[in-house]
């Protein structure tokens, strides 16, 4: 996804003005010095703005010659439009679920669901996903004792802790 | 120096040895593997290095990355892809080497000039950092604005792509950084209401979402297949590699010394010294056919050039605390982590984790003849490890990796958000190491800044009147206008042209 500097230049300089109106509205210190929280970041908003401006004015000499957008070649194919949407639903699915459902189950699901759309394997995809959730689990729960969410496998916490 | 003998055996502990040798395991793997760089292998291990203690963890950087870098050179060699980019400059070569059957004595040629490079430039940046540091004991906060004004300039302009891009992704970098507690007056400061964005943006959910979701995106749209291995058998890989390395002696020499006169540069990494190594390599070189053709004194000269960079970039940011590429932001950003300071204090206060991390280097670069062997025979099977099902594994990772650092799904999403605003930015030209450079260094940035600007009372001028401020800021300024002038230069002598 190619994104013509004659969209990104207004974006970036549109981002330094939001940038500097927020940094003006930073508390300023009583005592001391004058510098608030907002004196350093309305520098980076000023720097935004300028280099937003001359991304615009190379993207307007080159308008011409550049699209506004261009997409990659992967969206005129469909399997691989489904890779894309596969890898940011899966991550999506165990950011909304993990909590309920715990890591082991949404992790699991996830990882099944990008390795079926991947390799379209079942017996492999369900062999590897299972391997990976125990071995990530092992690694992090086990022994970095990293509290993973149990979720709704809370009742057997116990028996699934597997600590030397 | 008297802290070398403390630092040997504090590298010699069992536990650490044996961090170092699965590290460099895991190094080794991701760099075999194309797709995976060596950035990578460091951002999946950052997560893991946060339970060690500090030493344990920056050997484990350091030989993964080592190793990575020298495991590119696998399957340039048998795939003609780089396995990282820092072996993309002798990729033809190499490969054209392959198929005259010659495989073996190329991939013995690439890890004994590899581990040969990283010696020297290891021993360079043992003996050479302790002088900076002495002389660098003496900077002020205005110094220090200065070299990091400098350093990120500097990373920002020689990045790939134009310089205008690169300062954006700077910015950016930057502007994230101040998300969280303003440090002196401890109020919250763009955190928009998030009680979890208090504690500011973490490093690691964002290192791992730029450099690893993002390449599980970029890998989930490629349309093209790997191609297939040359089927070469591999015997005795260092069979014949003492006499070419005699032949080639000066091309080896080059690398050296090139790859470590650019590690230390601000924006030059592994890969810019490979390429300027070679392109030296091609310039003085006796035959120019045969070179062309693919010889072994390019391959010779780039593959020390890009080790030896890795072990001097650390100059510049074990004493200056001033990062110049991505591999070392993160070292810095984990030394950060562990609550210590990297600067010139650090060799008086940690000299004994400090020379550790160097002696890493050279045990790391040891460890590549061994290591390195058994890669390139089991490269096969290495190679044939199908990426449709190493990529849902990294994710799996990627997210206990991210969850771990502060044990909240926040992290999780920061690196879901960082993995699209990365494959964002290397789909439109905006690199991505400016960013990382300005994440890791933008809080102490504004801290000397504001510092430097109470000492001064508001008077910018003050910065330039100690006489090693005042050298580099000027330089700095100089960096800062020389686009503009270009442009100024480039309309003045059009319209000269126009007039006449």
């Amino acid at each position: 996804m190619k994104v013509s500097d004659l969209i990104m230049g207004p974006l970036i300089a549109a981002l330094g003005v939001t940038v500097l109106v927020a940094s003006s509205m930073q508390p300023k210190p009583v005592f001391g010095s004058a510098y608030g929280g907002g004196f350093f970041p309305s520098i980076l908003g000023v720097v935004l703005v300028v280099t937003g401006l001359i991304l615009t004015a190379t993207g307007w000499r080159q308008r011409a010659a550049t699209p506004l957008l261009v997409m990659g070649n992967w969206v005129e194919s469909p399997r691989h439009v489904a890779n894309t949407a596969i890898v940011l639903g899966a991550l999506l699915f165990y950011i909304l679920t993990s909590g309920t459902l715990g890591f082991m189950i949404s992790a699991g699901i996830a990882v099944l669901a990008m390795l079926l759309q991947f390799t379209r394997k079942p017996l492999l995809s369900v062999l590897v996903a299972i391997a990976t959730v125990i071995a990530a689990k092992l690694a992090f729960q086990d022994v970095l004792l990293v509290p993973l969410p149990w979720g709704i496998l809370e009742p057997f916490a116990g028996v699934l802790t597997w600590r030397l | 120096m008297e802290a070398i003998g403390p630092a040997f055996f504090a590298l010699m502990e069992p536990s650490v040895l044996l961090v170092v040798l699965l590290a460099s395991i895991f190094g080794l793997f991701v760099g075999a593997i194309p797709g995976l760089t060596a950035t990578m292998a460091v951002a999946l291990l950052v997560p893991v290095t946060f339970f060690m203690e500090p030493l344990a963890a920056i050997a484990a950087i350091v030989s993964a990355s080592a190793m990575a870098i020298f495991a590119g050179d696998i399957p340039s060699v048998l795939l003609r892809i780089p396995g990282t980019p820092a072996s993309a400059a002798y990729t033809e070569a190499a490969y054209k080497m392959t198929q005259r059957g010659k495989a073996e004595l190329v991939l013995g040629i690439c890890v004994v000039t590899s581990a040969l490079g990283g010696l020297v430039g290891a021993i360079f940046l043992m003996f050479f950092a302790p002088a900076v540091a002495r002389f660098a004991l003496n900077i002020s906060s205005y110094e220090y604005f200065w070299f990091t004004c400098l350093g990120l300039t500097c990373a920002a302009f020689i990045s790939p792509g134009r310089p205008l891009k690169g300062i954006i992704s700077l910015v950016l970098g930057l502007l994230i950084a101040t998300i969280g507690l303003f440090p002196v007056t401890g109020q919250p400061r763009f955190t928009f209401g998030v009680p979890a964005l208090l504690g500011g943006i973490g490093l690691v959910p964002t290192l791992i979402g730029i450099f690893a979701i993002a390449e599980i995106i970029r890998y989930a749209q490629s349309r093209e297949a790997l191609p297939t291995m040359m089927k070469t058998k591999i015997g005795n890989i260092f069979k014949g590699v003492g006499p070419e390395l005699w032949r080639y002696r000066k091309g080896v020499a080059q690398g050296i010394v090139v790859g470590t006169a650019t590690g230390p540069l601000p924006g030059a990494g592994a890969d810019i010294a490979a390429w300027i190594s070679y392109a030296l390599a091609r310039r003085f070189t006796k035959n120019k056919t045969e070179f062309d053709e693919g010889s072994l004194e390019g391959i010779a000269a780039a593959g020390a050039a890009n080790n030896a960079s890795v072990s001097s970039s650390y100059i510049p940011a074990t004493v200056l605390g001033i990062p110049g590429d991505s591999m070392t932001a993160i070292v810095i950003g984990v030394l950060f982590m562990k609550g210590l300071t990297p600067g010139p204090t650090i060799f008086t206060t940690q000299p004994v984790l400090i020379y550790g991390i160097f002696l890493s280097f050279i045990l790391a670069n040891l460890l590549m003849l061994p290591l390195g062997y058994g890669a390139i025979k089991l490269s096969r099977y290495i190679l044939d490890v199908p990426r449709s099902v190493l990529m849902p594994v990294i994710m799996v990772f990627c997210i206990v990796g991210a969850f771990a650092m502060d044990n909240s799904l926040t992290s999780v999403t920061i690196m879901l958000v960082f993995g699209i605003v990365g494959w964002f930015m290397e789909e439109n030209d905006f690199p991505v190491a400016p960013a990382l450079l300005g994440l890791v260094l933008g809080r102490l940035l504004e801290e000397t800044f504001l510092t430097s600007m109470i000492k001064a009372r508001g008077n910018f001028l003050e910065f330039f009147t100690r006489p090693i401020a005042g050298t580099i800021g000027v330089l700095t300024v100089l960096v800062w206008v020389t686009p503009l002038i270009l442009y100024l230069w480039r309309q003045w002598s059009k319209r000269r042209v126009a007039m006449a």
